[in-house]
């Protein structure tokens, strides 16, 4: 069957881009392995964009990365987006780093993302509710042929909470020696965008620089500290990473408690607030003497 | 006796937790000597990284302290910090970390009595479980020989 999806994708950013609405497009092309971002100015490339279930990157993170940022700046930029990665370009607008009239959101119907092991549709995919983006300036698809995707999209995050304390230390470090600290992983996720990171700072050095096994554990305490309220599940840290650690189920630990503990969802809405940066009067406080 | 020694680091903020702590101090009130003090403006500020560097410095545990809700001297930092401390509270334990070695108290410039009972509380638990060996296998193996951090296991 034709790819009706995709050629509809890309009539419309042909036309956007005719008309002016947009500058440049940032969308999926192909790559030699696989998926690769794609930023269309030409009209006439349009052609190249693509769009399937291999389509796993969250493309949210260029509008803050330098120096792409400088080249784009003032122009009006359209992106691609799955329900899941719009909820960073929020988190992004809730911080403040991307105004929501700078950006046109062209939002994608999506029946779910394949792994690129083979092993199916990514655990983060199950039980979605945003498979039809709300709140973009357009969608693209059609609701009437998605099907639900059931299961526990925290699987692999409640599999390690099984574990008892021992168990869970000696996986963790044993995972984490693994770490050559490359920060890949932070320079994957659209949401680490400091230009002056805490890894980097050697006054007073919080984090030791050489891949030891403590300084492995800080950082990734750090890091998912860091994320925490405002990861969004998107898996680029995991992807990123040589020494395949799954670092996104540190950030996504942290995002299941806080749903369960806060009713909070990193990136649900625009004009929500951060969630490290507010507080409720009747916040949980039975861990506190 | 037969206790082992151990080491306990706390973050108090200067206008509540700490004052607390000085009164208990003040009113020559007893209690255990493991425990270190280190003054910050405000629970706001306790950061994860310190949290971190305590353990990786030979702290077998950590308390953090601010002004009960409402007192903080810059309105809502204990506020904020509430999540914060919820949110490290559990990755410690996601991680494998007793969560015994984290602790969180509420605690106010009248409160000297409530600071020592805290801190008795907490060394008997640390005391119990014993110094916080896991963690200095990580570090030892950094520092090498001849510069490992002095536990006063010995
Ligand atoms: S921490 Fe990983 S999963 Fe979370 S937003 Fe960043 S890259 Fe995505
Ligand atoms: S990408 Fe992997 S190896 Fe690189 S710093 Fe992150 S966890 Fe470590
Ligand atoms: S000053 Fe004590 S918690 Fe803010």
């Amino acid at each position: 069957m034709k790819n009706e999806q995709e050629a509809q994708l890309r009539r419309r950013v042909r036309e956007l881009l005719n008309r002016g609405t947009v500058e440049v497009l940032l969308g999926y092309g192909r790559g030699l392995t696989g998926v690769r971002p794609l930023f269309v100015r030409d009209p006439a490339n349009a052609e190249k964009l693509i769009w399937n279930e291999h389509c796993n990157l969250n493309l949210a993170g260029y509008l803050v990365r330098e120096p792409l940022k400088q080249v784009m700046a003032g122009a009006r930029i359209g992106l691609i987006v799955k329900g899941c990665d719009f909820r960073a370009v929020n988190v992004l607008i809730q911080e403040h780093q991307v105004e929501r009239q700078n950006i046109y959101l062209i939002g994608m119907v999506c029946n779910g993302i394949e792994s690129d092991s083979g092993s199916g549709i990514l655990i983060k995919c199950r039980g979605c509710n945003v498979q039809v983006p709300e709140g973009t300036d357009e969608v693209i698809g059609n609701p009437q042929e998605l099907r639900q995707i059931d299961g526990d999209p925290f699987e692999d995050v409640r599999a390690i909470m099984e574990m008892s304390l021992p168990e869970r230390w000696s996986f963790w470090t044993s995972t984490l020696s693994r770490c050559i600290k490359c920060y890949a992983c932070r320079q994957a996720c659209p949401l680490c965008y400091c230009e002056e990171c805490i890894t980097e700072k050697s006054r007073p050095q919080w984090i030791e620089k050489a891949p030891t096994l403590s300084g492995n554990l800080a950082y990734h305490f750090i890091r998912t500290m860091h994320l925490a309220g405002r990861c969004v599940a998107c898996g680029e840290c995991s992807r990123a990473c040589p020494v395949d650690i799954p670092v996104d189920v540190l950030t996504r630990f942290v995002a299941l408690t806080i749903k369960e503990r806060f009713d909070y969802v990193a990136g649900d809405e625009p004009d929500g607030k951060p969630f490290l940066a507010s507080y409720c009067e009747d916040d949980p406080d039975d861990f506190i003497k | 006796m037969g206790e082992r020694p151990i080491r306990i680091i706390a973050f108090l903020c200067n206008w509540c937790s700490y004052a607390g702590a000085d009164l208990a101090g003040t009113i020559r009130l007893k209690h255990r000597a493991d425990v270190r003090v280190i003054r910050v403006p405000c629970s706001g500020r306790i950061d994860a990284a310190f949290i971190l560097k305590a353990y990786e410095r030979g702290a077998d545990a950590v308390i953090v302290g601010g002004c009960h809700p409402g007192d903080c001297h810059y309105v809502s930092g204990n506020l904020s910090a509430r999540r914060r401390f919820l949110v490290m509270k559990q990755l410690l334990e996601f991680m494998g970390i007793e969560p015994e070695r984290f602790e969180v108290v509420w605690c106010s410039a009248a409160e000297g009595e409530k600071w020592a009972k805290i801190v008795d509380d907490v060394c008997e638990r640390i005391s119990t479980l014993g110094p916080f060996r896991s963690y200095k296998a990580l570090t030892a193996s950094v520092l090498g020989p001849g510069r490992e951090i002095v536990t006063g296991e010995e």
